[in-house]
This record gives C-alpha cells, sequence and structure tokens, in this order.
C-alpha cells in the first residue's frame, strides 16, 4: 500500500481511486483471458462442464416461475 | 398418473473448486458460466484485519454458441443467487466484493444483472453497500459493491474499510 507522506486533497485521492479501478479492469481482462484459456485446457472443468451438460439431458428443459 | 415435477428456480450448477473456488452452470441455450470468488486480501487495504475473507466475485460466459452475449435468461440470476449463497454456507464471515467490468462500457447491464441477482437473496440474512466512481476525463461509470452476511460480526470494520476505499484512502498500490 503506497505510504501518504502528506494530506491528499479529495481530488487526489479520487485520481488515486480511478486509477486503481482502471489497473482492476486491466486485471479482469487479463483474468478473462486467462479463464477462457483454463475453459479449453484444463481436463478438471472440461470434465465438470461434461457432467453438468449430461445431468442437464437427462433432467430436461427447466421451468421458469416467475 | 405421473406426478408432475415442481418448477425448477435455477440450473443445475457445479462446484469445481480450487484456488478461485470456481462453480460452473450451463443455461438452456447452451451459454456455460463460471462463478468464481477470486481472493482479495488487499482489495480493502492491506491493513484491513478480515482480509482472508475478502473475494472478488467474477462471473464469465466461458463459452458461448453464438460467440455473442447471451440474451435475457430468467433462470440466470436464481442460479447466480444460489451459488453466492452456497458460497457464503461455507464461510459466513466471506466479503464479497463486486466491481462492475467496464471494459466494453457495458457496466450499467452488468450492474443491473448484479441487482437482480442480489434481488434473489433473502435481503434479511444479507447486508450490502455500494458506491458508484466516476471518471470524468474518460466518462466511465465504476460501480463497486460488496455484499456480507448481516450477522457478520466484522460489520462495521468493513463498512468502515469500503468508505475508506471509496474515499481514496486505503488504495492498494
Amino acid at each position: 500500500m503506497e505510504t501518504i507522506q502528506h494530506e491528499l486533497t479529495a481530488e487526489e485521492r479520487h485520481e488515486r481511486l480511478v486509477a486503481f479501478l482502471k489497473r482492476h479492469m486491466d486485471e479482469k481482462r487479463r483474468d478473462e483471458q486467462e479463464t477462457r484459456e483454463r475453459y479449453k485446457s484444463d481436463p478438471a472443468i472440461r470434465e465438470a462442464f461434461a457432467k453438468l451438460k449430461q445431468e442437464n439431458e437427462e433432467r430436461g428443459t427447466p421451468v421458469v416461475r416467475l | 398418473m405421473k406426478k408432475e415435477e415442481p418448477p425448477l428456480l435455477g440450473y443445475n450448477y457445479i462446484f469445481i473448486g480450487g484456488v478461485d473456488s470456481v462453480y460452473g452452470f450451463i443455461t438452456n441455450n447452451n451459454n456455460s458460466y463460471e462463478v468464481k470468488f477470486k481472493p482479495s486480501p488487499y482489495a480493502l487495504g492491506d491493513d484491513f484485519a478480515f482480509g482472508e475473507h475478502i473475494y472478488e466475485l467474477v462471473l464469465k460466459v466461458v463459452d458461448s454458441p453464438t460467440d455473442k452475449n447471451p440474451p435475457f435468461d430468467a433462470l440466470t440470476a436464481p442460479t447466480v443467487a444460489a451459488i453466492i449463497k452456497d458460497f457464503y454456507d461455507r464461510s459466513s464471515l466471506t466479503i464479497t466484493i463486486y466491481i462492475c467490468d467496464t471494459s466494453d462500457r457495458r457496466e450499467m447491464a452488468r450492474w443491473y444483472k448484479f441487482n437482480r441477482w442480489y434481488d434473489h437473496f433473502n435481503a434479511n440474512n444479507y447486508f450490502r453497500a455500494d458506491q458508484a466512481v466516476l471518471d470524468e476525463k474518460d466518462g466511465v461509470l465504476y460501480h463497486c459493491a460488496f455484499i456480507i452476511k448481516a450477522n457478520n460480526p466484522n460489520k462495521m470494520a468493513v463498512i468502515t474499510a469500503f468508505n475508506r476505499l471509496m474515499d481514496g484512502y486505503n488504495v492498494a498500490k
């Protein structure tokens, strides 16, 4: 965490927060790409989704209760 | 006579596990979703005493037959809500952070979705706070929220840390 040597103004703090959120969005994009690649390549995830698909086929189409 | 099955309130989901506590579900339209709880111990500042309980909620379509954003699906929200509830059942001290993805400028649609998920919770059992942060230069509105169990003994510390974060005090570097 950044050590604050002087009291930041509200505007400076807001800029820091926005910069943090922008960095966070960059991380999210990288993470999204990794998630998609892992979905395609990770045998445990492939197996889990295959099992789920089979269960869904056996169960049939869910009924929506609104 | 065959007994009629009761209507279902959501899709089947599966807990896959791993570091990010991954869950998966598949919709009627064959869209595959991953819901994960990514450990984010420093999200509320590195001096926050309960960082081990902080997770960022991430929902992603990992496979879609059309490669487009899936259309509205009434069963997705209750499914996500059920998954979140399942995760809280594993640890009642969980602090879930949600920050809307703004990368494709569909943050408002995601925020509405998040609100639909939350609507499926029993509101009495959970406490939520949120705040929007405007980046005036880029014209982007960041929606940020956290959810905890209403009886979380660290509730006041979480609220204080979240408010300080939103005020730009304990922003992680």
